[in-house]
């Protein structure tokens, strides 16, 4: 029999596809990220992490200082339906508010917002389905049994739920805390073996694999922690690997010859030991600040001057 | 008469018109694509605790019964790998 010697092949269908995954992964202020998987406008599977490293509560009513799984779990699953984090100070109510807190259970319950998304996506339910959606009488078509063709270009719009944090929270659950400039921003890679796509060299089964971008930060002064080295790096997700792209919008965004101030957490995820050591920004775009020349620090959602910020660490 | 009818249609229409443009557009955000079958499966697999599985199959029907066309399946309990 001839073998195909073409580069076409399937990945991903009967491996991560479609799955609630319970893994280590680093920053540990990301409590969970659903990533998509989109061929031309349509999911081709999609999975969630939730964090091993955070501490979670399944009871009735929550459990103080730790984080409840239904909520969270409603959140995610609103990823899953193609709905995207919203950070607006009116949105605070909803599920799908990307920032959350310990002992936190509202996310459980949609608001009309929520529920007028998923209508609007998917339509108002047809009389011809049962009313108890888990039981059909035949089995439905399922996306995920058609494995995802690699050869045509990935769009991926990843989603995630965040712990919400004070100054405080940010000091103390950062491994160091630097100010310093952005000296590069490294080329996107995958975090596969070789840093390519996946394919079935280079991933393990059972894995899942992302775009990340690591950015080298030229360090002006250690506030927490000093390393010996004048440069540390610093690692987000998301990129851009030829025509595939990945975003995540919580994400702290970096651009070069930026003056920083940063709350890094060092990796302690299995994805620690691809490529060079490096850190997380804790709290994502919480724990990243811009330092204007007239002496303000800011970040999306919030504005301070650099004396008020440096006094709280 | 006639005249006064127009000039309060007219009044309608524009109100209605200004109102919708006043209305905030971020009730939700969405990206643009979604499932084809509007039914995904879902499963969870060997890494999370069977004491999950009630929090989990709540989240799911959350979605379920929002009365949209859109549920997951994955039976009343979602299927472990």
């Amino acid at each position: 029999m001839e073998q195909c010697r073409c580069r076409f092949f399937f990945f991903w269908g009967q491996t991560v596809a479609n799955k609630l995954k319970y893994v280590s992964f680093s920053p540990t202020s990301t409590l969970g990220i659903t990533v998509p998987n989109v061929n031309n406008s349509y999911f081709g599977s999609c999975y969630t992490k939730f964090n091993k490293n955070d501490p979670w509560s399944t009871a009735a009513n929550g459990e103080p200082d730790k984080f409840d799984v239904q909520s969270v779990a409603t959140h995610e699953l609103g990823h899953w339906l193609a709905l995207s984090d919203l950070y607006g100070s009116g949105d605070t109510e909803k599920t799908m508010y990307g920032w959350t807190s310990r002992n936190e259970i509202k996310k459980r319950t949609l608001t009309s917002d929520d529920i007028a998304g998923i209508k609007h996506i998917y339509g108002r339910k047809s009389s011809l389905v049962s009313s108890d959606n888990s039981i059909y009488g035949t089995k439905l078509p399922n996306d995920a049994n058609k494995p995802i063709n690699t050869s045509e270009p990935l769009d991926v719009h990843m989603g995630a739920t965040i712990i919400k944090c004070t100054h405080e929270d940010l000091k103390n659950n950062s491994d160091i805390i630097v100010t310093g400039r952005v000296k590069e921003i490294l080329p996107s890679k995958w975090d596969t073996i070789d840093g390519e796509k996946p394919n079935k060299e280079n991933t393990k089964p059972d894995q899942d694999y992302i775009i990340y971008t690591d950015i080298i930060i030229h360090v002006d002064k250690y506030l927490k922690n000093s390393l010996s080295s004048k440069e540390v790096i610093v690692r987000t997700y998301g990129g851009n690997v030829g025509n595939d792209r990945m975003t995540l919008d919580i994400e702290a965004g970096f651009k070069p010859g930026e003056k920083v101030l940063l709350y890094l957490e060092k990796d302690i995820s299995p994805m620690a030991t691809v490529g060079s050591e490096h850190f997380f920004v804790y709290g994502s775009m919480q724990g990243k600040f811009t330092l204007t020349d007239d002496g303000k620090a800011i970040r999306p959602d919030e504005t301070v001057s650099q004396e008020e910020l440096l006094s709280t660490i | 008469m006639k005249y006064d009818n127009r000039m309060l249609l007219g009044v309608l229409l524009l109100t209605t018109l200004l109102v919708n443009m006043a209305a905030p557009a971020s009730a939700y955000s969405y990206p643009g694509y979604k499932w084809k079958s509007h039914h995904p499966y879902i499963q969870k697999d060997s890494t999370i605790s069977s004491s999950w599985s009630s929090a989990l199959t709540a989240s799911t029907n959350t979605w379920n019964n929002a009365g949209a066309d859109f549920s997951f399946f994955g039976g009343k309990q979602l299927l472990t790998n």
